[in-house]
């Protein structure tokens, strides 16, 4: 058997080797590494826009292209997320933490070498695991029935608690706030209509892609918008060959973390649904959880963190195959475009894949592996210019990059609800971030959140409460607790005491932001019981119980704020907690002005809003740009014109001719349908 | 005189109309790109579907246009897109999802566009359900399946796959309980390879296309399809409506095999016009001659049943206008489904 498959790899390898093929595997990598630039805009559109060009290839070729597309989508998006704290993907929001800091700190190359070398090699890892495990591709897929996918998501959702650092209730209640957002919609169960206010838009619940952006690049976009200096003086932009070279050493010298949570990536990557966009996170819970000072590093610019977080998405793709190539089952929507593609190519998934058509299989496997190579030697040259872009001053920069995440967000579900929902989370995101409240708990329960529930019914529905009992189930979920619990059994932690003395009501707090936000937090929970009294038992069960406990978290959060402790020295202890996340900070500027640059920001985002909704996104872009640049910022009218067309230009060619993404409606359109016919963009 | 002149102008107008209508469908189509909006992901039988026709019929139109597919997965909100919010010029076109026109007919929620407005194109198969249970099931008839409960799996209350059970267990009394939450056909199947299901219900083609096995017998068989008529792949397997019992019951059978007989079909939204709707009618039917279209249907095992346009159009209009004592039985059986 292991002679076959000897054969069968090296077969595939001669044929991949043709220079036809290797061609367009290079061409499908660079569309993907493109794509993987822009936010919002990943491996769904760009499959869907190569799929006709494998109508006349045979499929060793279109397997070669479509997966060279897939595999490095998740390393050209690290670009954007380190350079501008903008995650180029859903999969890469965890990379911002560390990566962002590390740039801002001039080390933009060492964070780019480390994360294309972890991409890279977990990549590698991924293909490899999947080349190995042919043989037993599909016991093990079978071993895993819907309990222990629910194990496996219950473990994921744990992780909030390492990713909220030292401010345990926050993080918890914010995580219980994402697992609400995402059980908004209707319930497929009992088809009650959950917090959907007689909107069609959000009776399919909220999209991720704008939840992610509006949460991650949004706030990062706005503090540029407000500090109004370059990130990085050129003075303090340390050499990005150096720096790429120092961030390949790091990963090396990392390289049990790197297995790890490449492995990580492989495997929670096979549970359909679980998708990119909660991997990443994961595993860099995990490493916060196990690597050595993470607590006090991670999130200031650690590249551990940026490791972590890079390996584990690319080694992704060979996960994601497994089902995939053995049942037939996508991981992702993405995959769903490469079934469509097996389908016309006349290729079955199942059993043959793993007998008659190793060829096939094994062709996949080097495709991953010679694309993620690929990928990462591309992304190594162009790094040094690309850096570059951190100096490139705000007034350019903040609008040119808020112009493209909103059609990036609008891709969630092709609705202006999405601009909706990016412009709330944004300024959520906003207020967090600057109060100290962790977001990745929160992607953590938006992601996980309905795959629990879903899984969750179903194992109820299909084998009752013994679901428990199954041997993986037991084994998942007793290291899911110890995890959880091990925090207090460390050495010398001692049974936690409770000591009364010296508390007292502190009026001050009533002025920090940060209270208000724990006592919305309170009356959302609040709002999610009451409202739900009435429903479908099916309907109510799951939202019930995890606004419970938010409501709990965010009460216990809300009195520590509101309660101080008077010390013996009589100081007041302040509020130490460090929580696992980029922090604000605007040297030199007072609250005052903070606030009113931050309000002034979100006016031009409700601006580009509001003037999409009656020209269309698209002109509305041009408009945002030029008056971002001319008013906002002050910039004569020939370069804000110039840039602004620029910017347009580039939009219609990429967005309208090439990736024919559909435009929202708007009222122009509306009132002179011959308009949009005309045009296609209102 | 003034009269005359313009009555010169208009006969020359009418006459040479139809070059010149061909003529600027040509001109809008050249160069261009032809997008067709898919209603689900890509991965499946519309998916296919619509690949098949991206290869074969942009050139039988007017200027040979490229043909590029959109990914929108869910019925409702792709009708809607394609009535409210796309170019109405001939540039995008769809495939309209199968339960559109009896969702419209049972005013259903969210429904915001007219199926009846929408310019069908050509029906490119009715595609049969099919009932399929696992050799492992306690039941593997439907007989048995009135003594013993079998688990069957699907996505949520609106998939034909929970209501047309829900119909089968109101009206035949068999015990069949839906377990809702897999997320599509390839996951459901591999619940029934675990052991997780013992059957479902999905189309024929999918069914044959991904487990080739279990329509010759091995590991799983047919007990029930749902169609208007038998599937030549199955000639023995009963459809819903040879089971129905009194006239009530056949009729909403009827009703529910309606559905399937208008599984992938190709339309153009309302505002489309005339002229380019005309081309597009005329190329399918250039592509029907042609045979290449039908033969890679054949190839990945479609029924031979696709029609045209008239036809197609007659039996949206039987679906949209069913009548409301039907649509109320069925709701009234629905509510009642757990």
């Amino acid at each position: 058997m292991e002679q076959d498959l000897l054969g069968a790899a090296i077969h595939a390898l001669g044929i991949l080797m043709d220079p036809t093929r290797l061609l367009f595997l290079g061409f499908g990598v660079i569309c993907g590494l493109i794509l993987g630039l822009v936010p919002g805009i990943g491996g769904l559109v760009g499959l869907t826009m190569l799929l006709p060009f494998t109508y006349s290839m045979d499929p060793y070729t279109a397997l070669a292209m479509m997966l060279g597309l897939a595999s490095v989508n998740n390393t050209g998006d690290t670009i954007p997320a380190v350079l501008f704290g903008v995650p180029g993907s859903a999969g890469c929001a965890a990379t911002v933490l560390d990566g962002y800091p590390l740039a801002k700190q001039g080390q933009a190359g060492r964070a780019l070498g480390a994360s294309f070398m972890a991409s890279m090699l977990g990549g590698l890892f991924g293909a490899f695991l999947l080349g190995i495990s042919v043989p037993i591709l599909r016991p093990v897929v079978l071993m895993f029935g819907s309990p222990e996918l629910l194990a496996f998501c219950l473990f994921g959702l744990s992780l909030a608690a390492a990713l909220s650092g030292g401010a345990l209730f926050k993080g918890l209640a914010v995580a219980a706030f994402g697992v609400i957002l995402a059980l908004v919609g209707e319930d497929d169960y009992s088809g009650t209509m959950r917090w959907t206010y007689d909107t069609v838009y959000l009776w399919n619940g909220l999209p991720l892609v704008p939840i992610a952006l509006g949460f991650f690049a949004i706030p990062e976009l706005v503090d540029m918008a407000i500090a109004r200096t370059p990130m990085v003086q050129s003075a303090m932009m340390k050499a990005t060959a150096a720096g790429q070279w120092q961030g390949v050493r790091d990963v090396f010298r990392h390289k049990f973390l790197l297995l790890r949570c490449s492995a990580i990536g492989t495997l929670l990557s096979t549970v359909p649904g679980i998708g990119t966009s909660v991997i990443d996170w994961v595993a860099y819970g995990h490493a916060a959880r196990t690597e050595k000072g993470a607590s006090e590093t991670f999130g200031k610019g650690d590249i551990r963190g940026v490791i972590a977080s890079e390996a584990s998405n690319n080694a992704r793709e060979g996960g994601t195959l497994m089902p995939t190539v053995a049942f037939g089952v996508p991981g992702s929507a993405g995959m769903a475009v490469l079934l469509g593609m097996f389908l016309l190519q006349g290729i079955v998934p199942g059993p043959d894949m793993l007998t008659k058509r190793l060829d096939l299989t094994y062709a996949m496997v080097w495709s991953v592996a010679l694309a993620n190579v690929l990928g990462a030697g591309i992304c190594f040259l162009f790094a040094n210019q690309l850096a570059r872009i951190v100096l490139i001053r705000p007034s350019i920069l903040v609008p040119a990059v808020l112009a493209v995440i909103y059609v990036g967000a609008f891709q969630g579900s092709n609705d202006w609800g999405d601009l909706y929902v990016l412009l709330i989370c944004g300024a959520l995101g906003w207020i967090m971030k600057r109060h100290g409240w962790p977001r990745p708990p929160l992607i953590l329960g938006v992601v996980l959140g309905e795959i629990v529930e879903r899984y969750m019914f179903i194992s109820v529905q299909a084998f009752g409460v013994s679901f428990l009992t199954r041997p993986i189930v037991m084994v998942i979920l007793a290291l899911t607790l110890f995890g959880i619990l091990r925090p207090f059994f460390r050495k010398g932690a001692g049974r936690p005491r409770i000591d009364l003395s010296g508390l007292h009501f502190e009026p001050e707090s009533l002025k920090r932001a940060s209270t208000w936000f724990a006592a919305f937090f309170v009356v959302f929970f609040g709002y999610v019981l009451v409202t739900s009294y009435g429903w479908d038992f099916g309907a109510r069960i799951v939202p019930q119980i995890i606004a419970i406990f938010g409501f709990l978290f965010a009460t216990l959060q809300l009195g520590a704020q509101m309660i101080g402790r008077t010390v013996p020295s009589g100081e007041i202890k302040p509020e130490a907690a460090r929580i696992m996340d980029i922090e604000s900070s605007f040297e030199g500027l007072d609250d005052r002005t903070i606030n009113r640059r931050a309000l002034e920001a979100f006016g031009w985002l409700i601006f580009l809003l509001g003037a999409g909704l009656i020209v269309g996104l698209l002109p509305a872009l041009f408009l945002f740009m030029v008056g971002y640049m001319r008013f906002g910022s002050g910039e004569r009218w020939l370069p804000s014109l110039a840039v602004g067309a620029g910017l347009f230009t580039v939009c219609y060619m990429l967005f309208h001719k090439l990736l024919h993404l559909p435009w929202p409606a708007a009222l122009l359109g509306q009132l002179f349908p011959a308009l949009r016919n005309a045009t296609h963009l209102l | 005189m003034r009269l005359s002149a313009f009555s010169l102008i208009a006969a020359v107008a009418i006459a040479a109309s139809p070059v010149s209508a061909q003529d600027a469908v040509e001109k809008f189509y050249k160069g261009n790109t032809i997008t067709i909006n898919v209603p689900s992901s890509a991965g499946g039988t519309y998916g296919l579907a619509a690949q098949l026709l991206a290869q074969h019929m942009p050139k039988h139109i007017p200027g040979k246009p490229n043909m590029v597919l959109q990914i929108m997965p869910g019925g409702v909100k792709a009708t809607n897109y394609m009535q409210n919010v796309a170019p109405q010029d001939g540039s995008v076109i769809n495939l309209l999802s199968q339960s559109m026109p009896d969702l419209q007919a049972s005013k259903a929620k969210g429904v915001q566009f007219d199926v009846l407005k929408f310019h069908p194109i050509g029906l490119i198969a009715g595609l049969n359900g099919a009932f399929v249970v696992d050799d492992r099931s306690p039941a593997k008839t439907i007989e048995e399946m009135k003594t013993k409960v079998i688990l069957a799996g699907t996505r949520e209350r609106s998939d034909y796959g929970f209501q047309t059970v829900a119909m089968l267990n109101h009206f035949m009394g068999t015990k069949v309980k839906v377990i809702l939450g897999y997320d599509g056909g390839a996951e459901t199947d591999l619940a029934m390879e675990r052991g997780e299901l013992h059957g479902k219900l999905s189309s024929w083609l999918s069914i044959k296309e991904r487990h080739p096995q279990w329509g010759r017998g091995e590991g799983a068989k047919v007990v029930l399809q749902i169609g208007t008529e038998r599937d030549p792949d199955i000639p023995n397997v009963p459809t819903l409506v040879d089971l129905a019992q009194t006239p009530e019951q056949k009729k909403i059978f009827v009703f529910l095999a309606g559905n399937n007989s208008i599984a992938r079909g190709l339309t153009a939204p309302p505002g489309v016009p005339a002229d380019r709707v005309n081309a597009l009618r005329a190329a399918w039917d250039a592509m029907i001659k042609e045979g290449e279209f039908t033969a890679a249907l054949a190839k990945h095992g479609f029924p031979p049943n696709h029609k045209d346009w008239k036809t197609y159009a007659a039996m949206i209009k039987e679906l949209a206008e069913t009548p409301p004592e039907i649509i109320a039985l069925s709701e009234a059986v629905l509510s009642k489904a757990r």
